[in-house]
């Protein structure tokens, strides 16, 4: 008999039984029916329970979705006991470098000492997060506690109760705060069905960045016309982008981020909206009714809007320039880049024009490199609000970004989840991220603060901030975006990228989503 | 074949390969060798081209990069521990590759060796695991592994977090290759060497591992780089059952991923990170080189 | 303790010892089928039970009622090309079709991946100085994390930032923005994925030649074979069950592609059938998604079978 061997085997059979895993500790909370209680509860009508429900916990029915999370929150939830506790927030990577900091101004905007927040960072592809978030909600998971959230997010966990409706815990005076200070286009973002699922932690305003050095070489006087909150036409933009390329002698002239993924639903919708055209008529049908409201992609505007572009791309030998608009001051190249690519030239000090997100400002902004020379200025505009095809649309406008504070309905900790959120949400948290990262503050009169003014490189800019805020667009937030602003795209792109003609493309953007509407209503 | 029918350059040329064709199976080798290499590296040497740019300059960067900033190593192993997560990532395939190649070589003992009613379809069946994206199987075994869902009353373990979330779903995935390969040598040995170990005394389990695993060395160290390998380059389900901290065993494409931000992707640092974490593999290549040898030389069966 | 474990265990491995081949065979299996029963075939079970309900979007939970095989009949017949991000198969845009793509780019890649792989193979086999080295090297684009490889191509390509786009386009290779083009990124991934299995292929082939008994190629070196001879005496049908498990598995992960196509050009460019499954699952149509899945998996065990049907004829012949 070898007996190494059956140590071997033994061994093994040890390993694997030993690692049977960590059980989560039953904290019981005082809170209406936690999901994990209902699901050991109906668990003990065994495996076939498991087979036949939706998601392994027989809620799959109305009922068990309401009672399983959501629900009803009594007031003794919100009582906060000062006992220790530790919450953990869901992350990106950009605050979880700073995460003591952030803790300190937690604790300075008046978080109780003995909430400790854990921040736990993640990886921040917007597509990457929603899976993550996904798979830990739809699971019914206890921790994280609370998350940075998108409003991408919204028309996918609202429904399904995935995320924490507001309205019962945050209390009369932050609910009316949300009313009156916060960005309305930012809050209304996050709310679905007459509830509330997220607060604003930042927002991002995408503006015009430029090159002033370069520009005021060529002969214009940004200061003197105030662009810093005087919108510009298009046609003066193109013009002066041109002047300045030519006489800097740089690569490009006006770089953005034309990619399929941005061209139908960012950057091209903007631009869309700034002409007064939008998808689906009047800002008010952005959410639907789905199947009952106008689609109006193939219009005039939306046809406008691609020969502009058309125009900045390949100047006016393209067929569907239009004349007299300055043209070639963008490279072909843009129909492949994302943000970071887009910002290449740029930062080289290889562009005029740019447009970005806020971020972007605080780096091209910093001593090292453009420093004062950079100047920023909100979005031109083709047609004026007041002319403007549809309601909403038309003016300076730029698309709304920034992230949220939600709240994981499962979590065991709800009390100091909520105080937690509260200091989070506080004038001296925005203030103190602005500082730190340079993420704009979703309060508007924020920017007028005193600590505002003193944010290195960002002070140089809030009025052009506080302006652009105050004109920002949402999109669509419902379940058939997603597949729309896809189609868009495609036929957006394949249009710039000379393969089809701005009616050719328009008409079966058109059709496909009339055809997408008409499926899901 | 006249040896007039080619001229001039072209006819030496050719009448040299058939009179030497050693040389030219010579020349031919090292043509494709070194091909490989250029070619296998060629991506590496860019990869590496973009660590070293500095932030900056990263528009129009040239073959040959224009300034050296050799830091960007040291800056993001201290940026993100990126060593922890590297451990991570080792010890995980580390025990995939243990509990595969122990149940897998069971499994391939017996459809290389075992005589039993059922082979093909079962084989199938393991093959057919594999037809399927990951995703596939990404919300029941999650609901599963993190402990949400109830069998009989009893809820299964949460595995959320820990290294065990992880090495199952790898296991599941990597278990029809490494059967299939092992499978496949374990039935090329002959009887004979087998025989001769029962016939001294060994148990039927015991032949497998004293005689048979070692005598199919290549097969069962190539089986063992594959789901290694596997394992360390995976991100799918290693994403989904952690929450990214190096604390809670996230793996090493982690690591490289925490340069990429929403609006703002850092290629020289994931190009950085993404070299480092290659080391370990290429030890663990050099290493294993050793087992890959020929196997059943004379001292084997004379017969 | 060694003892009263020896002790305990002996009787167990004595029954062993006189179990019959077959009980003795399906004990073996047994572990393994345990283990992916729980893991593998219960979370297949419950995804083909969602393929046959509905997509609920506006309700509590992402599946709804059930449906039967609707879902797969609207995929199939085009109805639900409206929501998917690309077609699963449309005969009038063939090359923007998830199935046509996929098989176009496997079909591709596994035809000169192997060839290649097994060239590679058979030049690591000899013995140079060096050999472990060149093996090391070789082996790193197939270890390398799924999401770099995409990466480095996507950098590689990328009109800004690589130097080689330009001249490659001067040669009427490729467009001037080669990852925005369907067609170039087609290609390009083609590319990528041979890149990156010929070592996994050549590793398996490696493994395959070095367990081939040197002594018949000391006869046949004697009898006065050649090189060539040899190989294709010798070498390639002792290799042939180790090329045909290579190729099974080079062709299904082929099929599977996702990762790097979505890190280089994206699956917008390039939709393959993973892609498919991704993109729909995360629009929360689970039900959907899931039916996309199963067909893809019916897709490859088609091709598979078609393998295992030429290997055996080829093995009778």
């Amino acid at each position: 008999m070898n007996n190494n061997f059956i140590y071997y085997d033994y061994d093994i059979q040890r390993m694997v039984r030993d690692s049977s895993g960590t059980h989560t500790s039953s904290h019981s909370s005082a809170r209406a029916l936690s999901r994990r209680q209902f699901v050991t509860a109906v668990g003990a009508s065994g495996l076939a329970v498991g087979l036949a429900g939706c998601s392994g916990t027989g809620g799959g029915d109305g009922g068990g979705g309401d009672g399983s999370s959501g629900g009803e929150v009594s007031t003794d939830d919100l009582e906060y006991g000062g006992e220790d506790v530790t919450v953990e927030y869901s992350t990106a990577p950009l605050f979880g470098n700073i995460a003591d900091t952030l803790k300190q101004a937690a604790y300075d905007a008046g978080l109780p000492e003995s909430i400790d927040i854990e921040f736990s960072t993640t990886v921040w592809g917007a597509d990457d997060l929603q899976d993550r978030y996904n798979q830990i909600l739809s699971s019914g998971r206890t921790t994280p506690d609370f998350m940075l959230t998108n409003f991408a997010y919204t028309p996918f966990f609202a429904p399904r109760e995935w995320l924490l409706d507001l309205t019962q815990v945050l209390g009369e005076e932050k609910l009316n705060a949300l009313e009156n200070d916060y960005s309305q286009v930012m809050v209304d973002s996050m709310r679905w069905d007459g509830g509330l699922y997220g607060v604003p932690q930042f927002i991002d305003i995408p503006t015009i960045q430029y090159r002033k050095d370069l520009v005021e070489a060529a002969g214009y006087d940004p200061e003197g016309e105030n662009w810093a909150t005087e919108p510009l036409t298009w046609e003066y933009f193109a013009e002066v982008t041109k002047a300045a390329q030519e006489e800097a002698g740089t690569d490009h002239g006006y770089t953005t981020a034309m990619n399929q993924r941005n061209i139908g639903s960012i950057t091209g919708y903007e631009h869309l909206v700034t002409n007064g055209g939008n998808y689906f008529g009047d800002m008010t049908n952005q959410n639907g009714p789905i199947g009952d409201r106008p689609v109006t992609i193939d219009e005039e505007q939306t046809v406008q809007t691609l020969r502009q572009f058309r125009t900045f791309l390949y100047g006016s030998d393209d067929e569907y320039a239009i004349e007299g608009l300055t043209g070639g001051i963008t490279p072909p190249n843009a129909l492949g880049w994302d943000t970071s690519p887009s910002m290449e030239s740029f930062n080289a000090g290889e562009a005029i024009t740019h447009r970005n997100w806020s971020f972007a400002i605080a780096e091209y902004g910093s001593e090292e490199n453009f420093g004062e020379d950079l100047g920023v200025m909100p979005y031109p505009y083709g047609v004026s609000e007041s002319e403007a095809a549809y309601e909403g649309a038309g003016g300076t406008n730029a698309k709304l970004g920034g992230w949220h504070l939600s709240i994981n309905p499962n979590t065991e900790k709800l009390a100091a989840t909520v105080e937690a959120i509260k200091a989070m949400t506080s004038d001296e948290f925005y203030l103190t991220i602005f500082e730190e990262l340079g993420s704009t503050p979703p309060k508007p009169g924020l920017f007028e603060s005193d600590r505002a003014q003193e944010v290195d490189v960002m002070s140089r800019y809030l009025d052009t901030l506080q302006f652009q805020s105050q004109n920002q667009f949402a999109p669509p937030i419902n379940a058939v975006w997603d597949p729309q602003k896809s189609a868009i795209g495609q036929e957006f792109h394949a249009c710039l990228n000379q393969q089809k003609s701005p009616e050719e493309a328009v008409a079966a953007a058109q059709s496909q989503v009339e055809q997408i509407e008409e499926q899901e209503s | 074949m006249s040896e007039q029918q080619y001229s001039g350059l072209t006819g030496r040329i050719v009448k040299y390969a058939i009179h030497n064709s050693t040389d030219v199976y010579r020349l031919g080798f090292w043509v494709g060798l070194v091909s490989f290499i250029m070619i296998t590296l060629f991506p590496f040497y860019w990869l590496l081209v973009l660590a070293v740019t500095p932030d900056n300059q990263l528009y129009q960067m040239g073959i040959v990069p224009d300034n050296f900033n050799v830091g960007v190593f040291l800056t993001v192993v201290q940026e993100y521990p990126l060593h922890h997560y590297i451990f991570n990532s080792i010890l995980i395939a580390t025990i995939t590759v243990i509990v595969c190649i122990t149940l897998g070589s069971l499994a391939g003992y017996a459809f290389g060796r075992v005589d039993f009613p059922g082979k093909g379809p079962l084989l199938l069946l393991l093959l057919v695991i594999s037809y399927f994206p990951g995703i596939a199987f990404l919300i029941p075994l999650f609901e599963l592994l993190t402990g949400s869902l109830s069998i009989l009353g009893t809820p299964t373990p949460d595995l959320y977090n820990t290294p065990w979330g992880m090495v199952f779903p790898f296991t599941m995935l990597s278990l029809p290759i490494t059967i299939f390969i092992l499978t496949t040598f374990y039935s090329q040995i002959p009887d004979g060497l087998e025989d001769a170990a029962r016939v001294e005394g060994t148990t039927r389990l015991g032949a497998l591992f004293r005689v048979i695993m070692p005598l199919s060395a290549p097969g069962v160290v190539t089986a063992a780089i594959i789901v290694f390998i596997g394992v360390y380059r995976e991100f799918f389900f290693s994403f989904i059952m952690t929450d990214g901290s190096p604390e809670n065993w996230a793996v090493l494409v982690y690591g490289i991923l925490n340069f990429q931000q929403q609006h703002t992707q850092m290629y020289n640092m994931m190009a950085a990170a993404s070299l480092i974490g290659i080391i370990p593999i290429a030890v663990l290549v050099i290493l294993a080189q050793e087992h890959i040898v020929r196997g059943l030389t004379a001292g084997g069966l004379k017969e | 303790m060694r003892q009263k474990v020896q002790q305990a265990v002996s009787p167990v491995f004595l029954k062993i010892e006189q179990l019959d081949e077959d009980k003795y065979g399906y004990l073996l299996v047994a572990p393994v089928f345990l283990v992916l029963g729980v893991l593998a075939f219960y979370p297949l079970v419950r995804t083909f039970y969602f393929s046959l309900q509905d997509d609920d979007l506006t309700g509590v939970h992402p599946i709804g009622e059930f449906v039967g095989i609707e879902n797969y009949v609207q995929i199939l017949s085009g109805d639900a090309n409206a929501i998917l991000t690309s077609p699963f198969f449309d005969l009038q845009a063939p090359f923007s079709s998830a199935l046509i793509v996929t098989l176009l780019i496997t079909g591709v890649s596994v035809a000169i991946g192997t060839i290649l792989g097994l060239g590679m193979a058979i030049i690591l086999n000899k013995e140079f100085k060096g050999r472990r080295y060149a093996r090391t090297i070789v082996i790193l684009p197939w270890s390398i994390p799924i999401v770099i490889q995409g990466m480095m191509f996507f950098l590689l390509f990328q009109p800004s930032l690589s130097p080689f786009v330009e001249p490659l386009a001067n040669l009427g290779i490729f467009s001037s923005n080669p990852l925005i083009s369907s067609q170039d990124s087609t290609i390009i991934i083609i590319l990528i994925d041979i890149w990156r299995k010929i070592p996994f292929i050549a590793l398996i082939i490696m493994a395959g030649i070095a367990s081939i008994d040197q002594n018949l190629y000391d006869v046949a070196e004697v009898a006065g074979a050649t090189k060539w001879q040899q190989f294709r005496l010798i070498t390639l049908p002792q290799i042939k069950p180790v090329l045909f498990i290579g190729m099974i598995f080079y062709t299904i992960s082929s099929m599977k592609i996702y990762g790097i196509v979505e890190a280089s050009a994206g699956c917008s460019t390039v939709p393959t059938l993973t892609c498919l499954v991704v993109q729909t699952f995360r629009q929360q149509r689970w039900a959907t998604a899931s039916a996309i899945a199963f067909l893809t998996a019916v897709v490859i065990g088609v091709i598979i079978m078609v393998y295992v049907v030429r290997f055996r004829e080829a093995d009778a012949s």
